[in-house]
C-alpha cells in the first residue's frame, strides 16, 4: 500500500494528466478534419491513444480510490496511542506530509522568472532570481555572498551562451556592456 | 572496400597521433564535448554544429576528428549530472539516471562516474572495431530497413515500458502515452494536417525533445532537492581507486559490457534512431537477463554499464552508414556529413578508395577521441564531484537558470522555455505520485515515429498488416517486442507478488499484534 503523501499526489496527478487526457480527446474528435483518406486518417492514432489514456486514469482513480478507503478502515481500528507507537514506515500511511514551503516558493519563483526574463531581459531576471531563490533556500547564507553569487553566475552564464556560442538572449542590460 | 597494406595503414594512424596541433584539437574537442553533454540544454549535435565553422581552416582529419571527438564525449559527458544530480546532460543520458543517481545517494558517486566513463569508452571502442572490420556488412542490413522495419523496431523500443515502469505498469502507461500523445502535437507527418495545435505557431513543428526532457527530469528534481534533503553523500578525499573499476570488476561484467555494446552498434547503424533507443533497450535487456532484477533502479552499476556502453556504442555505429553509403544515422552525423563535404569528401564507397588515408585518419580519431573521454573523466573526477559540494540553495538556483538557458538554446525560442516549465510541474506532481519518468520520454522519443512509420507501411501495403510479418526483419522485432512485454509484464508480477508478501507480513507483524 502508499503512503498517504503519495496516494494525495497520486490522485493530484490522475486529475491532470486524465484532464488533458480527456481534454484533447475532445478537442481532437471536434477539430478532426471531415475527409476520406485511403489508409489511416491524421487523427486516428491521437484519439486511440487519448481514448486509452483516460480509461487508464479512470482505472487508476478507481484503483486510489479503494486504496484510500482500506488505509480509512486500517487507521480506524487504531486508537491514537497505538497510530503513535507505529513504526515510521506505516505511520506513513496515514499521514499527509506537508511539502517544504521552500518548495512552492521556488515554484512561484521559477515561473516570476520566466516572466521577468520576458520582460526586463535575462541578466536582470536572473541576477535577481538567483540572489532572492538562494536566500530564500537557506537563510543562514550571507546577503553578500548571495549578490556575489548572483552576479558572478550571470556573468559567466551570459559570456558562454551568449559570447562563446552565440545564442541569442534577450538582454538589454548586457548588450549595453559587451 | 580496401584501404591499403597494413604498413600503409600504421602510418596514416601514426602520422594523426605524431601531429601534436591535431592531437591539442583533438583534446579539445573531447573537453568541449564532455562540457557540452554535461549541461544540460546542450548536445552534441550542438557542439558539432558550432564546431563546423571553427574547423574551417583544419586539414579535413583534424576538422572531422575534432566534431568526433566533440560526438564521444559530448554523448559520455550526459552521464555526469545523470549521476551526480539525477538530471541526464542529454537524451541519451536518461537511463543512466535510473541507477547512477542511487548509487550517488548512497555515496557511491565515484564508482558510478567510473562505470559510466569506463562503460562509455568499452561501447566506443566495441562499435570503432565494428565500423573497422564489419562496417560492409553491417551497412548492407541497414540499408534494408524500410517503413515496416523501422515500426517494429519502434514497438520494440516501446515494449520497454513495463522494465522501466517501475512499481506500477499502470502508472507507467499512463506516463508513456503522455509522452506518445506530446509527440503527436503538430504537423501530421503523412497527410501534412495541422494537430492539436490550439492554432498556436509555436506547436506546429512539434513539441522539442530537449525542453520537454528538461521538464520532466531537471525541474522535478531540483524542486524535490531544492531543500537540501535529497543530498547526504560525503565526497572527500576521492581516489583513482574509487573511480577507476577494477580488471576483476570489468570482467565481471564483460558479457553486460558486450551486450550492451552490440545493441548500441548495431541501433546506431540504423539511420534515424540514436543512444536513447539504445540505452533503453541495452537496459531492459540487461534487467531482463539479470539474476537480481530488483536491484535495478535501486543503484546496480549494471544498470549504468548498459546504458552507457550502449548509447557510445552508437557514436561508432551511426559513422558506418556515413562513411559506408553517405547516409547520416542522425543529427550529429548530419553535420558531421556537412563538415566532411565542406573539406571536399564525399562519404560512400568512393571514400575508402579515393581517400584511404583521410578514412584511417577518422578511425584513428575516434580511438583517440575515447581514450581523451576515459582521462578528462579520470583526472576531472574530483572536479566534477565538488558539484555535491556546492551549498543546496546556490545549486538549485544556478540548475534553474541553466535549465531555462538550456531550453531556450535549442531553437533560440522562449515557447521552448514556456514548455520546460511547464512540463517540469507537471513531472514535478508526477514524480511526487510516484509516476515514473523514463516512460514518458521512451513514448516521446519513439511514439511519433511509431505512427508516422505504421501508416506509412500500411499506405504501402494498401492497407494490409501483412506487411509486418512478409518483412523477416520487421517480423523478427514483432516477435522479439511481443516476448519482451510478456517477459517484462511476468517479471513485474513476480516481483509486485514478492514486494506485496514481505508487506503483508510486515503488516501481520505490525498490525497483527494488536489483534492478538
Amino acid at each position: 500500500m502508499e503512503k498517504k503523501t503519495t496516494r494525495v499526489y497520486e490522485l493530484i496527478g490522475i486529475g491532470i494528466l486524465g484532464g488533458y487526457a480527456l481534454f484533447m480527446l475532445i478537442y481532437a474528435y471536434i477539430t478532426k478534419p471531415d475527409m476520406k483518406v485511403a489508409g489511416m486518417g491524421s487523427y486516428t492514432f491521437p484519439i486511440s491513444a487519448y481514448a486509452v489514456m483516460t480509461a487508464l486514469c479512470v482505472a487508476l482513480l478507481v484503483r486510489n480510490l479503494m486504496m484510500a478507503a482500506k488505509a480509512k478502515k486500517m487507521e480506524a481500528a487504531l486508537s491514537v496511542k497505538e497510530k503513535e507507537a507505529l513504526p515510521e514506515e506505516e505511520k506513513a500511511l496515514f499521514t499527509f506530509e506537508k511539502t517544504d514551503k521552500r518548495v512552492w516558493i521556488t515554484i512561484a519563483m521559477i515561473i516570476g522568472y520566466m516572466l521577468a526574463w520576458k520582460l526586463v531581459g535575462f541578466s536582470l531576471a536572473t541576477l535577481v532570481f538567483i540572489f532572492f531563490e538562494a536566500k530564500i533556500l537557506n537563510k543562514e547564507s550571507k546577503w553578500l555572498i548571495c549578490a556575489i553569487v548572483a552576479l558572478g553566475a550571470v556573468v559567466v552564464i551570459y559570456l558562454l551562451f551568449v559570447e562563446v556560442f552565440s545564442i541569442a538572449l534577450y538582454d538589454p542590460l548586457m548588450s549595453l556592456l559587451f | 572496400m580496401t584501404l591499403g597494406s597494413f604498413s600503409e595503414i600504421l602510418a596514416w594512424a601514426g602520422s594523426v597521433v605524431k601531429d601534436i596541433p591535431t592531437m591539442a584539437f583533438m583534446f579539445i574537442g573531447t573537453l568541449m564535448g564532455l562540457i557540452f553533454g554535461s549541461l544540460p540544454g546542450l548536445t552534441a549535435t550542438m557542439g558539432v554544429a558550432l564546431l563546423i565553422p571553427l574547423t574551417y581552416t583544419m586539414d579535413s582529419v583534424t576538422a572531422i576528428g575534432m566534431m568526433l571527438c566533440c560526438y564521444v564525449g559530448g554523448i559520455a559527458g550526459g552521464a555526469i549530472p545523470a549521476v551526480l544530480l539525477n538530471i541526464p546532460g542529454t537524451p541519451d543520458a536518461c537511463v543512466t539516471t535510473m541507477d547512477g543517481y542511487p548509487m550517488a545517494q548512497q555515496g557511491r558517486g565515484a564508482k558510478a562516474l567510473g562505470w559510466a566513463a569506463f562503460s562509455s569508452g568499452l561501447g566506443t571502442l566495441f562499435s570503432w572495431l565494428v565500423l573497422i572490420f564489419g562496417s560492409t556488412l553491417l551497412a548492407s542490413v541497414c540499408i534494408e530497413f524500410g517503413s515496416p522495419e523501422y515500426c517494429m523496431l519502434m514497438l520494440f523500443g516501446l515494449s520497454i515500458i513495463t522494465a522501466v515502469s517501475g512499481k506500477s505498469i499502470m502508472k507507467g502507461l499512463v506516463a508513456a502515452l503522455l509522452g506518445i500523445t506530446i509527440s503527436f502535437i503538430g504537423i501530421d507527418p503523412i497527410w501534412g494536417n495541422v494537430r492539436l495545435t490550439f492554432g498556436n505557431m509555436n506547436l506546429l513543428g512539434g513539441i522539442n525533445l530537449m525542453p520537454a526532457l528538461i521538464g520532466f527530469y531537471s525541474i522535478p528534481q531540483i524542486l524535490n532537492g531544492c531543500t537540501g534533503k535529497t543530498v547526504k553523500a560525503e565526497y572527500r578525499n576521492i581516489t583513482l581507486r574509487d573511480f577507476v573499476p577494477t580488471l576483476k570488476e570489468l570482467w565481471r561484467e564483460k558479457f553486460t559490457i558486450i551486450r550492451s555494446s552490440v545493441i548500441g552498434t548495431v541501433i546506431g547503424a540504423i539511420p534515424a534512431t540514436g543512444g536513447g533507443i539504445a540505452a533503453y533497450i541495452a537496459y531492459d535487456q540487461t534487467k531482463k537477463l539479470s539474476k537480481d532484477p530488483d536491484s535495478f533502479g535501486k543503484g546496480n552499476p549494471k544498470g549504468i554499464i548498459s546504458a552507457e556502453a550502449a548509447n557510445n556504442g552508437v557514436c561508432g555505429g551511426a559513422m558506418i552508414p556515413l562513411l559506408t553509403l553517405g547516409i547520416p544515422g542522425d543529427s550529429v552525423t548530419a553535420m558531421m556529413l556537412g563538415g566532411l563535404i565542406l573539406h571536399g569528401l564525399q562519404p560512400g564507397p568512393l571514400l575508402f578508395q579515393n581517400s584511404p588515408d583521410v578514412v584511417v585518419g577518422i578511425f584513428t580519431t575516434i580511438l583517440i577521441g575515447t581514450l581523451f573521454m576515459v582521462l578528462l573523466q579520470m583526472f576531472g573526477i574530483r572536479l566534477f564531484i565538488r558539484i555535491l559540494s556546492v551549498p543546496v540553495n546556490f545549486l538549485s538556483a544556478m540548475l534553474v537558470v541553466l535549465s531555462l538557458v538550456g531550453s531556450f538554446a535549442l531553437n533560440n525560442n522562449f515557447f521552448d522555455v514556456i514548455v520546460a516549465v511547464v512540463l517540469g510541474l507537471v513531472g514535478f506532481v508526477m514524480t511526487k505520485a510516484d509516476f515514473p519518468m523514463a516512460p514518458a520520454v521512451l513514448g516521446l522519443v519513439l511514439g511519433g515515429k511509431f505512427e508516422t512509420e505504421f501508416r506509412r507501411s500500411l499506405q504501402v501495403s494498401r492497407n494490409s498488416l501483412s506487411i509486418f510479418w512478409t518483412h523477416p526483419i520487421a517480423l523478427a522485432f514483432f516477435i522479439a517486442a511481443v516476448v519482451m512485454i510478456v517477459l517484462g509484464v511476468v517479471m513485474h508480477m513476480r516481483s509486485q507478488k514478492r514486494a506485496a508478501a514481505a508487506e503483508q507480513s510486515r503488516f501481520d507483524q505490525v498490525f497483527g499484534q494488536k489483534n492478538d
